[in-house]
């Protein structure tokens, strides 16, 4: 039960006339008035009591400033909790023994939220089910505080007052019911439209890229920062919800929830239907999600509004591309070029297009204008190697792969390629140079692995071969191939159980393909012939 | 401190010991839940030393009734598995919870009443009574006087001396402000206090104005709606409608976070009947 008691608060009714706050102009009459009950209810309070203000921190701040200047005699202590914080009761008593204070500012308690899990789903607009959600347990400083509830009460006879943003007041409903029923009073502080407006300014000249850099507590800090202006928005402006919604959708893509970001984007264009950036947004994660049909509707959408929005022609070729359909993709990106020239992602993905078509001489092309707007855009080297290598212009492949490596040495893709390349001029050793530079930077790469144990084995190194065969069947246990390959390896070495126990593995895995029978039964016929002329 | 031979008075002096500490070092709980986790059995014998001895001191006539409070408001936490703490707490521990030897009160979630293990909680401990809350309205939406008379007693009891003897008249502006508070809580005793409270913070000076008091709602609005995600309006909506629930997850969670409402009345022929709706404080958003 609620343990103050409201009865006792008439002594002090004091009549005075609402107050007038020096130098707070800038208070909407609506804040003012709030600030007032706040001040009234702090200032009327004896013994232990508890206050929620939702506001935003900048906010914050200045309402601990006011409080500090309405109540001069009044002794006031800040508490500023960060991600580590698990307790606050402990803090508040030993500084009340020393210090004697008698009214307690506590910021930063979203801090301690941004990490769990919950805190995604009320970052969110994902409809799921609450009660089937498997919640993470309640954070450590809400248990603490549910915990202590008791001896805050008993010990600290404090105005304690929270300063906390919207969501942090949604976690306290929802996962700390008790503690905040304890409440003497909840004040929610909206900011000012000028406010929001310079808020919105400075988001919409966001890069995606900054988006990347962000840490996961980062974005969600971000995430919620934007939920909590749309709450805060005149509920008309459909436009700028439209927007937020966009950049919170961006967000979470940035971090990979893509579900979450569609949700986003989806209430995005609820909102208004006319955002065609949110249409953009949106045709960006149906690819994520290789929903490539629904991807080009989307960026049809786009289109429809803005014909000269040529990222939405690039979005449109690449989903049309995944579809194989690539002489319309093809078409998709000579649109976007022709509106923006030194697009030269769209010239790279061209290219690539180009090559499925056998295209290849066009596709060098392609990669020769993106290199030429951009000469350190690595993956059109990589991809002008691969296109030059299907004209058997072998040692130009090579150069062009060693380009891109110059760039970017962490290539590893380019690695294997190169060593690929090698590897066909029977280059052997440079060739597996090559696949072991590239699987020094990616060392689970499975294809990789084989390759690179293909060469082994044609030089004879066949213990090594073994080795990578090994390592590749510890990410994909059950292929056929490598286990044949491993069998071959393990008889030249004399290993014959070992290889009998390799064949035996593969019949077991009992494939449907007609051409695994036939090179197990050529297999062991050979084998068994051999082991014959050995006994 | 020896937990295997427990006597009487060694288990008061311990218990005492124990509560305490659990009292100053919440954070000790789980530790010593796993210490006594053993000794259930001799704690649960204990116990009932205890109340035997105690009750013999009881004058004649004289019963004992052990209330266990706020277990109803017990966070859920859904374990992988699917099952809740409230199963572990009020099911897999049923022999404890009712092995002391009197009358014992517990108070569970609302939803467990409501959930696909009722059967299994009427089986372990007999039909579960449900407190629901007062009827302020009839279930034609009509206010009804004897509820609302019910509300205004809680508050007058609670005000201060000096202004019992002037009424509630000084306290509140009209009648009706008064009367749109007590509608607003529900019925819900907590929602009362809490409103009342809130109306205090947001009135300089009595009497009490009709501004205080819709700002108090507002603000409860305010927290009601956070508990609703935004397709669960649909449900509350028919809800309102009907006057009914359905037995599913959804309005089970609704029953625990208030959001909807229980109420009960005996008919003129002496039949029960129950009726649930929306917090009135939501009523607004529907």
């Amino acid at each position: 039960m609620v343990k103050q008691l409201w009865g006792k608060e008439f002594d002090k009714f004091e009549g005075q006339s609402p107050a007038i706050f020096e130098g707070l102009d800038r208070w909407s009459p609506e804040l003012e008035e709030e600030l007032s009950d706040l001040l009234r209810a702090v200032r009327r309070k004896k013994g232990f009591s508890l206050f929620f203000v939702q506001c935003s921190p900048a906010l914050g701040e200045r309402i601990i400033e006011v409080i500090r200047e309405r109540f001069p005699q009044k002794k006031l202590a800040r508490f500023e909790l960060d991600r580590e914080s698990k307790t606050l009761y402990r803090e508040l008593i030993e500084s009340y023994q020393t210090k004697q204070f008698e009214i307690a500012c506590v910021t930063g308690i979203e801090q301690t939220l941004y990490a769990y899990e919950d805190t995604k789903r009320l970052a969110g607009w994902s409809e799921q089910d609450i009660y089937n959600y498997s919640w993470k347990g309640v954070p450590p400083l809400l248990s603490h505080l549910n915990y202590h509830r008791e001896l805050f009460e008993e010990n600290l006879p404090v105005a304690l007052i929270f300063l906390v943003p919207r969501f942090a007041i949604d976690y306290f409903v929802q996962r700390a019911p008790d503690f905040f029923d304890w409440r003497s009073g909840f004040f929610k502080f909206m900011e000012s439209s000028e406010d929001l407006q310079k808020y919105f300014h400075e988001l919409v000249s966001q890069k995606y890229g900054k988006y990347l850099d962000l840490t996961p507590e980062q974005r969600m800090e971000k995430i919620l920062e934007i939920k909590d202006k749309i709450f805060q928005i005149d509920p008309s402006d459909n436009e700028q919800k439209s927007n937020l919604l966009r950049e919170q959708g961006r967000l979470f893509e940035s971090g990979g929830s893509l579900v979450q970001a569609l949700e986003c984007h989806d209430r995005a264009l609820t909102s208004n239907p006319k955002n065609y950036n949110a249409w953009h947004s949106k045709s960006c994660v149906l690819h994520s999600l290789e929903r490539y049909e629904e991807a080009i509707q989307s960026c049809d959408r786009v289109l429809e509004m803005q014909p000269s929005y040529y990222r939405a022609w690039g979005n449109r070729g690449k989903a049309l591309y995944n579809l194989q359909r690539y002489e319309e993709a093809i078409e998709s990106y000579d649109r976007a070029l022709e509106i923006q020239p030194n697009y030269y992602y769209a010239w790279n993905n061209r290219g690539i297009t180009l090559r499925y078509l056998k295209q290849y001489e066009e596709a060098i092309e392609s990669y020769d204008r993106a290199l030429e707007i951009s000469p350190d855009f690595h993956p059109a080297w990589n991809n002008r190697g691969i296109a030059l290598y299907c004209l058997k212009r072998y040692e130009e492949a090579i150069k062009s792969c060693n380009h891109a490596l110059k760039i970017d040495k962490n290539y590893y893709y380019c690695w294997f390629f190169r060593g690929y390349i090698l590897g066909e001029l029977e280059l052997f050793q440079e060739a597996i140079k090559s696949y072991e530079t590239g699987l020094e930077i990616k060392i689970d790469d499975y294809q990789g692995l084989v390759s690179c144990g293909n060469l082994l084995r044609r030089v004879n190194r066949y213990q090594k071969a073994l080795d990578s065969f090994e390592r590749a069947l510890k990410i994909q246990p059950n292929s056929i191939r490598v286990l044949r390959l491993k069998a071959r390896c393990l008889e030249q070495l004399n290993l014959r159980k070992d290889a009998l126990d390799s064949y035996t593995k593969i019949r077991e895995i009992n494939s449907n393909n007609f051409w695994d029978w036939y090179y197990l039964a050529y297999d062991l016929y050979y084998f068994s012939e051999q082991r014959e002329i050995i006994s | 401190m020896a937990i295997e031979q427990i006597n009487i008075q060694v288990a008061l002096k311990e218990f005492a010991k124990l509560t305490a500490v659990v009292r100053s070092q919440p954070g000790q709980r789980q530790k010593i839940r796993d210490r006594l986790e053993p000794h259930t059995e001799t704690l649960i014998q204990a116990l009932n030393d205890f109340i035997k001895d105690g009750c013999s001191h009881l004058p004649e006539q004289t019963k004992l009734v052990v209330i266990a409070d706020n277990l109803d408001r017990i966070v859920p936490i859904f374990r992988d598995n699917g099952r809740s703490n409230y199963e572990e707490i009020f099911l897999d521990r049923h022999e404890q919870l009712k092995a002391l030897e009197c009358h014992i009160i517990y108070t569970v979630p609302i939803a467990l009443i409501h959930s696909r293990w009722a059967t299994e909680l009427k089986d372990n401990y007999g039909i579960p009574q449900v407190l629901p809350s007062i009827m302020v309205r009839h279930e034609d939406s009509t206010p009804y006087e004897k509820g609302l008379d019910t509300m205004k007693t809680i508050i007058r009891l609670r005000l201060p001396a000096v202004l019992k003897a002037s009424g509630m008249s000084a306290v509140f502006e009209s009648e009706e402000i008064l009367q749109e508070l007590c509608l607003m809580s529900g019925g819900y005793v907590r929602d009362l206090i809490q409103l009342m409270q809130e109306t205090i913070n947001r009135t300089e000076s009595l009497p009490i104005r009709e501004r205080a008091v819709q700002r108090a709602v507002d603000a409860l609005r305010d927290v009601y709606r956070r508990a609703v995600e935004e397709d669960w309006w649909e449900a509350l909506r028919e809800v309102h409608q009907s006057r009914e629930i359905e037995n599913n997850l959804l309005h089970r969670g609704l029953l625990l976070s208030r959001c909807i409402l229980e109420y009960r009345y005996y008919k003129d022929n002496g039949d029960k009947q129950t009726w649930y709706d929306v917090h009135p404080v939501l009523w607004k958003e529907l």
